[in-house]
């Protein structure tokens, strides 16, 4: 019986034809019944090897925040433990359960969140200035983020791969790209931070900064610097974080501020500010539209759109384009000329929006690293 | 950034490459086969034909694999200048950045005048060579 199915076969070999079809038998076997866990562990490798780049990129991070704090603060202990520990630090956001009122508890968390940061570094850094405090402190976030993006990745990995979870080590290699460029953007700005120059970010605050040079200057809110100034007939509130350490201070107080200073009589308030662009769209793009042009958690965004719908005044927003890479690297110079653009546009709204004697209020909004006013 | 290697045991590393190696030379010497059967128009060249294109294919997949892991990470450095400029006569000097830089910043008198010189701003160009300043 077996010689006629071998018979059968077509060929000249009949049993080298036989092996050959058992063999893509098997393969074909091989393949339906271990499909995912090839695939699986194809995605593992590949998340290993991220992850051993995150490692890498959070040691550097490490590195090169204690040896920045080492050369400008000069530390009388040492300083490594106490940078470990600021790097674990965590923050628990407000019960959102009932959220009437949850702004201000926000407000207030990150308030503690600042001073404490701030005060840390004062005690490692007895000899660094405020501006260098500043940095330093900026500096230690990033090295934060870096810590935490490690430390989030290496748990769904080790999670993943001791449940032998195909659906979440999908979902982490799915996330992989978007988290790797996170991941390098912070790393990227480790030495912008370090070394206190302009990142992409300060492109808002650059154009308050180029608005109110050489003119008398007040602090109107923590760490926001204000100048009130005639120009073309109208009178021109300008204001920015103050520089030129790393900060982006606190434009929804200011505004508020301005504001109430006026009673309201403000015809006009600009925002500027860096926005992300979408991939294909050209850094240092100048847009306009309405609204807070302002990121972060949204406690400064809701102090101003309160401010604003209290006195009914239009908020206008010009943004210059960059990408998350951009924003936190040191400053391109397509962004510093789409400053330069940005800054004739708000001069254009308010030659269009506002007529003489009426007072406007433009807000440089952004880190202000490295940029003075 | 100091450079950093995905750990991967040189004894995989020799296996891997040994692998790779046996691929080729099965693939080549298929589509050897495969080439002469056709000459010859002998029977069932074409399965030896796939087979060798797909051993290659396999091949410069595992490579390319092999590739991703061992990527050494480059140092981010950015090459920033700063430029200044008098604010009375317009005098420009590009320079490297320095450290205590800041945009708006005063900075001595002007060499061609008796204005003073400003920071007016301080970036970096893609693609610039670092020491072009
Ligand atoms: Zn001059």
């Amino acid at each position: 019986m077996f010689s006629t199915i071998i018979q059968q076969i077509p060929g000249e070999d009949p049993i080298q034809n036989i092996v050959g079809y058992l063999f893509s038998f098997l393969m074909m076997a091989i393949f339906f019944l271990f499909y995912n866990r090839i695939q699986m562990t194809m995605w593992l490798r590949e998340i290993e090897g991220a992850l051993g780049r995150l490692e890498i990129m959070r040691n550097e991070a490490r590195r090169v925040a204690i040896t920045t704090i080492k050369e400008a603060g000069k530390p009388e202990n040492e300083i490594d433990s106490k940078v470990d520990r600021i790097l674990d630090y965590f923050q628990i956001s407000p019960v959102n359960l009932d959220p009437s009122g949850i702004v201000w508890k926000l407000e207030h968390l990150i308030d503690v969140r600042d001073n404490r940061w701030k005060e840390d570094v004062q005690m490692m850094a007895p000899a660094a200035e405020k501006a260098q405090i500043n940095n330093l402190e900026n500096l230690l976030q990033v090295a934060s983020g870096l810590n935490l993006l490690y430390r989030i990745v290496r748990h769904y990995y080790l999670f993943g791969k001791k449940m032998s979870s195909f659906y979440v080590i999908m979902q982490l290699q799915m996330l992989l790209p978007l988290v790797m460029q996170e991941a390098d953007a912070l790393t990227g700005a480790l030495n912008a931070f370090a070394k206190g120059q302009p990142i992409g970010d300060g492109a808002g605050a650059l154009v308050a900064a180029k608005l109110m040079h050489g003119k008398k200057k007040k602090i109107v809110a923590k760490e926001v610097v204000s100048a009130d100034f005639k120009l073309n007939g109208r009178r021109l509130l300008v204001l920015k974080a103050e520089g030129p350490g790393g900060n982006v201070g606190r434009p929804g107080d200011g505004i508020e501020k301005l504001m109430e200073d006026h009673r309201g009589k403000v015809s006009l308030i600009i925002m500027v500010d860096a926005a992300l662009k979408l991939e294909g769209e050209k850094t240092g793009e100048v847009a306009e539209g309405i609204g807070a042009a302002i990121g972060g958690i949204g406690v400064e965004r809701y102090k101003i759109e309160e401010i604003a719908l209290k006195y009914k005044v239009p908020l206008n927003a010009v943004i210059v384009r960059e990408s998350v890479q951009e924003a936190i690297a040191p400053m391109k110079k397509e962004i510093t000329e789409g400053v330069d653009a940005a800054l004739k546009r708000v001069m254009q709204l308010i030659e269009e929006r506002t007529s003489d004697g009426d007072t406007v209020i433009v807000a440089g909004i952004g880190n202000t690293i490295g940029i003075g006013q | 950034m100091s450079t950093g290697k995905r750990k991967l045991g040189t004894g995989l590393f020799v296996l891997f490459l040994l692998a790779m190696a046996f691929l080729i030379v099965i693939s080549v010497s298929s589509l050897y086969f495969g080439y002469n059967g056709y000459i010859r128009e002998e029977e069932g060249y074409l399965i030896y034909l796939i087979t060798g294109v797909f051993g290659l294919m396999l091949a410069a997949y595992g490579a390319n694999q092999m590739r991703s892991h061992i990527v050494v990470i480059q140092p981010i450095e950015f090459n920033v200048v700063t430029l200044t400029e008098c604010e009375k006569c317009g005098f420009r000097n590009i320079r490297k950045f320095e450290s205590g830089d800041y945009v708006l910043k005063t900075h001595g008198d002007c060499p061609k005048c008796d204005g003073q010189m400003v920071i007016s701003s301080i970036y970096h160009e893609e693609g610039q060579t670092p020491g072009l300043f």
